[in-house]
């Protein structure tokens, strides 16, 4: 008979390079922690009376927290819409984090003598390593950042309609069809004409006086002579080009047009920022289950574990989930509502309150 | 990459794991501390808004806490690569 080395995780193949792969011990205690939230919910939810006892104050009490919470943030309209999804984040990622107190491998050693669980299915063994954390793997925390990515762009589009929503990208807005509505686009145009004056000059004279001494002989390779008076014209238009340009940017702009070089930032911007969010909860969970065990093998698990799993497990754990709730909440409050910036900027600065001498 | 010395990729790899987290420590601690220190100071001035100036801090110490969670994901990248 020989011995199958038990598996850890299940590994997709995509032209020989791993795609993705299935942690069994991560997706069995996810599917395990949303089992246990769904019960947990049906079970306090069944019988719902108008005058609360003591379960239902509870829950009430953790439903007005959150309800007090999100509605402060979005507003009552959007708040009653998004208060589901937020309260829901927060609880999945708090069991999950949760999860990793169960102290199963040490119960595990002591029945089997090994810290995992295997399961026999047909001729695979199936490793599954004990109550870990979920968000201990990375594809956690980055299943629920897409989530939170396709949610909060959908209800954006749906909110603005395409055209506002994709005008985003493009901001902050430039007057750049706007220019010869303004002074500085004359200005621009003389300093061209001029430079373009100043070039031609420059390379007629340079090609005729300068072909013998050349500044760049280098660049003499396609018969083209570089010489240092079509380097000085040059260096004048450009000049003047540069002048021009730093002037017009303190133009006042007139009507705003969409920024093209924008885009590139305010694309990356959107990835960034879901990718920063689920790094972040990878992190502080991957980074304390590290630190739990490198002290706490260090001290042969006598007393400090403890302090460590109530720091790093417990408060970080939900702090952390708290801030993934919160994030997830910002970045659909900003994407899903109108930015009343620009009028706030048009205001000449007269509104402030004179205070009496 | 062929060329070198299995010990030798690995002591780099090490070392470079132990900068990135040390000196990616940095900016986050003093961001934290700072952050700490200003919801102390408005906590002092408005004790009824506590709660939102505690809510607020922890959302910030996270959002700059992010930095240092870049340099721990580098230095797992180059430990475990």
């Amino acid at each position: 008979m020989e011995t199958i080395a038990p598996k850890t995780g299940h590994q997709i193949m995509l032209d020989g390079m791993p795609l993705l792969t299935y942690q069994y011990g991560t997706v069995f205690m996810t599917i395990l922690v949303v089992a246990v939230l769904t019960l947990v919910a049906f079970l306090w939810t069944r019988r719902l009376k108008s005058v609360p006892g003591r379960g239902q104050a509870l829950l009430e009490l953790i439903v007005s927290a959150f309800r007090d919470l999100v509605y402060s943030t979005m507003g009552p309209k959007d708040g009653r819409k998004y208060l589901p999804l937020i309260g829901t984040i927060f609880l999945f990622v708090w069991t999950c984090n949760m999860v990793g107190l169960i102290p199963t491998a040490d119960i595990f050693h002591m029945l089997t003598g090994d810290t995992s669980l295997y399961v026999t299915v047909g001729t695979h063994v199936l490793e599954i390593p004990g109550c870990q954390e979920p968000s201990r793997n990375v594809n956690f925390p980055w299943a629920l950042g897409i989530m939170t990515f396709f949610i909060m762009h959908i209800a954006a589009i749906a909110r603005k309609g395409p055209a506002k929503y994709f005008d985003e990208y493009f901001t902050p807005h430039l007057g750049r069809f706007t220019w010869p509505l303004q002074n500085g686009f004359w200005r621009l145009a003389a300093a061209g004409l001029l430079g373009a004056i100043w070039g031609t000059l420059a390379w007629l004279i340079g090609s005729v006086v300068g072909a013998r001494n050349s500044l760049f002989p280098y660049f003499n390779a396609a018969g083209y002579k570089f010489t240092w008076c079509t380097f000085v014209a040059a260096s004048v238009a450009i000049a003047a080009f540069v002048w021009c340009l730093f002037r017009l940017s303190h133009e006042p702009r007139k009507v705003g047009v969409p920024n093209i070089l924008m885009f590139p930032l305010n694309a990356i911007g959107k990835f960034a920022e879901i990718l920063s969010m689920s790094f972040r909860l990878f992190g502080n969970i991957f980074g304390g289950a590290i630190i739990i065990a490198l002290l706490g093998g260090m001290v042969k698990q006598v007393a400090l574990p403890i302090f460590l799993q109530m720091f790093m497990g417990i408060f970080v754990g939900t702090i952390q989930a708290f801030v993934f709730a919160m994030l997830a909440l910002t970045y659909i409050t900003v994407e899903i509502q109108e930015d009343e910036v620009e009028e706030a900027v048009e205001g000449d600065g007269n509104e402030t309150e004179s205070v009496p001498a | 990459m062929e060329g070198i010395p299995e010990a030798i990729m690995k002591a780099g790899a090490f070392i470079g794991a132990g900068l990135a987290m040390g000196f990616g420590a940095i900016g986050p601690g003093v961001g934290e501390g700072f952050a700490a220190g200003k919801a102390c100071e408005g906590i002092s001035r408005r004790p009824d808004q506590a709660g939102l100036l505690t809510r607020t801090m922890l959302i910030g110490q996270a959002v700059s806490e992010s930095t240092g969670i870049y340099s721990l994901v580098i230095a797992l990248i180059l430990i475990y690569q």
